[in-house]
């Protein structure tokens, strides 16, 4: 049996007891969150669930969730519990990069911060947004974005009726109220002001590429990391350099990187990271598998 | 469509409850008709669309999701009651839940 090691993006919604969980494995995660503080020059260690400095400030939930994540899957190896492959979701990527040795831990946090600085600098003076639309087809929102004209597009396919879209901030909120209006179970916001995975972000792919070539010293993986934009393995640095500057601009498809997942022979799935997205996105997929969240990874030491 | 009978009206009830005790990892007990969704049980929308997905297999129906969308505007759903509710209306009228009032 296929273990994959897959990591969520920001987290939005927490378990509660994810500190403690952590906690009680090792010092890991206290240490992460001092190295990570050094490194950024923000207090990490002053981080708990209702403090919204961490949990409402963009870049620092990026960090946060990116100290959840490699804390968990440190424990897991540590443990003997070794992936047969990594994905990330979103900006998980920089999670399974650090797992897969390919960045160290620090490599990470400078990659976070300068793939939010060339972000937000592609769109200054833009009011973007991103947004969640269940119920509707890709092809059913895709009609209606090019229908009504409008400067948004799908940031990700979760599965075939939950889409994230992207774009300006107007256009995305108007693709909502349509997607509402023509039939769709829910939509939202998303607390998020960066179109990730949008064409608004193409120009952060010049200077995102240059500090990686300067400052980042990419390895070849150890093991397999399955591309979230187009479901290719990528190991090697060249690729890995590529993953990272598409991964900002590209749109992603979460349900196909699971679905190659289920068709490689994966049928655990360990969530390193706070919350339980991942698991919760999986319950559309079909297939003999199972999702451990952090809270349930205790079963496997077992 | 399918006729409802009390046989299929507590299969749902039960589907319902016990998918809500094991995705929000609340003692079944502590479920009833009158428990919030999202404010009681940290539910989410994704949760309603794979219950409509599990009724849709289990009772053979083609359901067009848009449908349930536009009825939702007008039968907003809070509740497990109300969503236990809805379930079966879906189940008897099918797509045709729309031309409800």
């Amino acid at each position: 049996m296929k273990v994959a090691f897959i990591f969520p993006a920001f987290v939005s919604e927490y378990i509660g007891n994810e500190v403690q969980i952590l906690n009680a494995l090792s010092n890991t995660f206290q240490e992460n969150l001092k190295k990570a503080s050094v490194t950024s020059g923000v207090d990490f260690e002053q981080f708990h669930l209702e403090n919204t400095a961490f949990t409402k400030d963009e870049l620092r939930v990026q960090i946060i969730s990116y100290i959840f994540s490699c804390s968990l899957s440190n424990e897991l190896i540590a443990r003997g519990i070794k992936p047969d492959i990594l994905s990330g979701y979103s900006m998980g990527l920089y999670a399974a990069l650090y797992t897969g040795g390919v960045i160290t831990f620090e490599e990470g946090i400078h990659l976070i911060d300068h793939a939010y600085k060339v972000s937000k600098s592609a769109i200054e003076g833009v009011d973007a947004g991103m947004g969640s639309i269940i119920g509707l087809t890709s092809e059913e929102i895709d009609e209606m974005i090019h229908t009504h004209q409008l400067e948004a597009e799908i940031a990700n396919t979760n599965s075939i009726h939950s889409h994230l879209v992207t774009g300006r901030f107007e256009a995305v909120s108007s693709l909502l109220d349509i997607s509402r209006d023509a039939g769709a179970l829910h939509v939202s916001l998303l607390h998020v002001s960066t179109p990730y995975h949008a064409s608004l972000l193409k120009d952060t792919s010049k200077p995102f590429n240059e500090f990686i070539a300067k400052q980042i010293e990419l390895r070849k993986s150890n093991y397999p990391i399955l591309s979230s934009i187009d479901q290719r393995i990528v190991a090697f640095p060249d690729d890995i350099q590529k993953e990272l500057t598409d991964n900002l601009s590209k749109r992603i498809n979460w349900m196909a990187s699971f679905n190659k997942m289920l068709q490689l022979g994966v049928a655990q799935f360990i969530e390193c990271g706070a919350g339980k997205s991942l698991q919760q996105i999986s319950r559309f997929q079909a297939g003999d598998f199972k999702v451990y969240p952090m809270n349930k990874v205790e079963q496997l030491f077992r | 469509m399918t006729k409802l009978n009390d046989t299929i009206k507590a299969e749902v009830r039960e589907v319902v409850y016990e998918f809500f005790a094991e995705e929000c990892e609340v003692d079944i007990d502590e479920i009833t008709d009158d428990s919030k969704i999202i404010a009681d049980l940290g539910g989410d929308s994704l949760m309603f669309l794979a219950l409509i997905e599990i009724f849709t297999k289990k009772y053979d129906q083609e359901i067009d999701l848009k449908t349930i969308g536009k009825y939702s505007i007008k039968h907003p759903v809070e509740t497990i009651g109300e969503l236990i509710e809805m379930q079966l209306q879906i189940i008897e009228h099918g797509n045709n839940i729309i031309k409800l009032d």
